[in-house]
């Protein structure tokens, strides 16, 4: 078995989230545990990234072709954040929707979906 | 759907989700061992081509600039959308969109909440302002700058009320601004098209490694994401805001 312990943190981030969103009984609750099931993909492609010892790929105080790790990585996660948090405020703002048209947010109590 | 059903359908999907884990996790390299080779080849190649030390700007703005250019219309029409659905609530409700003054009366802040609200301020302007324009040059840039100097006017509704927030974040200007902000970009690679013959190309003067003024296009391009994404926030910040000066609804007869 060749795989790392490593890997083992975005995946238990992951499944933290999922069961957040699977037990979860508020839609602001919900939405949270979504952001971090979503953070768990950058930590993922962050760690393949990765090569032990190497410096970051900004190359203003070291010379270039200093080994570096994966600089393509970094700038999709850098990306994703910005972006992810926009989407994480548009849920919100269903939320506040929902709440306003049924008085709840209680998923469970939300189930038949009607106009 | 009864409880025990559900039950049982999570169950299931959780143990396929566990085996997929597994599976995966198996199957990963050990860590600390990126094999490359892109990049490699980026991180030896961009500073010669593109005359910059920050990789990961090169690749945001230039090398893959076409997917930023996506993301940030995904960003662009997310705010989009959260405008258009608390301003259709809002006017459904009480046939004003665009709320001001009526609502909740403006709550007493104690002097140094408003103190310090003021100075930070000044600090956050100042130095993601630094951060924002670097991008070629330190680990910054128009994402990272822009979305924390959005902050700034979240601090003013914070420390020093609704009504000095929205004389700051005018809404007319900000929606301006995020069109201008991502309206550019799209631009920018037309232009460069047109210039070179590939979109996005990296047509201006490289200028002299470590500059203000180098990498081409790198810096411009980065310029108008911050627009955009300072604007974004902004407005987002804008439209929860207004949720608080709106009148309650009548109750129905």
């Amino acid at each position: 078995m060749s795989a790392s312990l490593a890997f083992v943190v975005p995946a238990w981030i992951f499944v933290v989230g999922i069961y957040g969103m699977a037990t979860s009984r508020n839609l602001v609750h919900l939405i949270m545990c979504l952001s971090v099931t979503q953070s768990s993909t950058y930590v993922l492609i962050l760690e393949a990234g990765y090569r032990l010892g190497a410096t970051a790929p900004v190359f203003s105080d070291v010379l270039p072709g200093v080994r570096a790790t994966d600089p393509v990585v970094q700038a999709l996660s850098l990306t994703d954040i910005v972006v992810g948090a926009t989407v994480t405020a548009l849920l919100l703002a269903f939320t506040l929707r929902v709440y306003k048209k049924r008085g709840t947010v209680d998923p469970q109590a939300l189930r038949p979906m009607c106009g | 759907m009864s409880a025990s059903v559900r039950a049982a359908f999570g169950a299931i999907t959780c143990a396929l989700l566990l085996v997929m884990l597994v599976w995966g996790f198996l199957g990963m390299p050990t860590f600390g061992t990126y094999p490359g080779p892109y990049g490699d080849v980026l991180n030896t190649v961009a500073p010669h081509e593109r005359h910059l030390p920050n990789i990961i700007s090169a690749v945001n703005f230039d090398y893959r600039g076409v997917d930023t250019l996506g993301e940030e219309f995904i960003l662009f029409v997310a705010v989009a959308g959260i405008t258009m659905v608390l301003r259709y609530d809002r006017e459904r409700a009480t046939g004003d969109p665009l709320p001001q003054r009526h609502g909740r009366a403006p709550s007493q802040r104690s002097e140094a909440v408003r103190f310090f609200s003021v100075v930070g301020v000044g600090v956050m302007i100042a130095f993601c302002t630094y951060l924002g324009i670097h991008p070629h040059l330190t680990p910054g840039g128009g994402f990272q700058g822009a979305a924390m100097l959005a902050g700034f006017t979240a601090l003013v509704f914070v420390g020093l009320g609704f009504d000095a927030f929205h004389r700051i974040a005018e809404q007319s200007r900000q929606e301006l601004a995020e069109a201008v902000g991502a309206g550019a970009y799209a631009v920018i690679g037309l232009a460069t098209l047109v210039a070179s013959g590939f979109f996005l190309a990296n047509v201006l003067p490289l200028g002299g490694e470590g500059e203000l003024f180098s990498a081409g296009t790198i810096p411009v391009i980065n310029a108008f994401v911050g627009l955009e994404v300072v604007a974004g926030f902004v407005l987002m910040f804008l439209e929860f805001a207004r949720e608080t000066r709106r009148e309650e609804a009548k109750p129905a007869p």
